[in-house]
């Protein structure tokens, strides 16, 4: 199971995804499914398990989400936040 | 049956006459009669070009065009996708698009993964210059390329690339090219696609 983070801007896309991997948290950047949005963007994706670790980490680093998605195997989305 | 009598009509007339024929035509069948080769030729390429079948029979010094119209629905949702049987992508840097090259470099790796979900698929991918950089050690979008090339994509690297960029021995996926083999993909692509 994964959890995928939508942010309101790129900036803050490349802000996130600096801070995780510089913690060597396994995160991925991924295009913003065409399930959950038809805007154009890019969102993060990583393991469920670290999604409490990680609210906390952009609460710390005033990085706000916009949207928060966990992802079954297939494309099945459900929004969790 | 309708029967368009073009004899005596100069080009393009046979042709424009046709045209309109087809499109008024509710029946799915037609006649069209011209008296020399080149209406006869212009007619028949004509209506090829709109997806009818057309068979040719010759009367003395006349040409009847045996123009069947029910290929042109079935032949025409065919069409593009025969058309685009040989999409080719053509890479030419590891960032996509001019500008800031941390967007660049997630735009690139999202444009790979959007292809994924998408069709039609490319026949071929193309690498070249810093582009090779994707499909070597180190890359972020090597997972993404793999499952492309699964799913039939072929992945070409330019090999003088890779060795002017000292990654000949890191390539992980797809293999590596020539300038022959590249030049030519690009000569017979139905369609070049450069993100």
């Amino acid at each position: 199971m994964k959890c995928v983070f939508l942010f309101g801007s790129i900036h803050h896309v490349m802000k996130a995804e600096k801070l995780l991997k510089g913690k060597g948290m396994e995160v991925d950047l991924i295009p913003v499914p065409r399930e959950i949005s038809s805007d154009c963007g890019v969102a993060i994706e990583l393991p469920l398990g670290l999604k409490e670790n990680v609210l906390h980490l952009f609460k710390e680093n005033k990085i706000s989400i916009l949207e928060c998605y966990t992802k079954a195997d297939g494309r099945e989305f459900e929004k969790i936040g | 049956m309708v029967e368009i009598d073009c004899r005596g009509k100069a080009c393009p007339q046979p042709v424009i006459m046709t045209k309109e024929a087809l499109e008024a035509l509710g029946e799915r069948e037609l006649i069209l009669i011209v008296d020399n080769p080149s209406s006869c030729e212009n007619v028949e390429r004509f209506v090829r070009s709109q997806g009818c079948s057309v068979e040719v029979e010759r009367k003395d010094q006349d040409f009847y065009l045996h123009i069947q119209k029910g290929k042109v629905c079935d032949e025409a949702k065919g069409t593009p996708k025969e058309k685009l049987k040989r999409v080719l992508v053509y890479i030419n840097s590891h960032l996509l698009g001019v500008g800031d090259e941390k967007l660049g470099s997630i735009l690139m790796k999202a444009f790979l993964k959007t292809l994924l979900d998408l069709e039609p698929k490319p026949f071929r991918l193309i690498l070249i210059n810093s582009g090779v950089r994707l499909a070597s050690e180190g890359s972020d979008v090597l997972e993404t390329l793999r499952n492309l090339s699964e799913q039939g994509v072929e992945i070409l690297s330019c090999g003088t690339c890779l060795d002017f960029y000292g990654l000949k021995e890191k390539v992980k996926v797809g293999v590596i090219s020539n300038m022959y083999e590249i030049a030519q993909s690009l000569l017979e692509a139905d369609r070049l696609v450069r993100p």
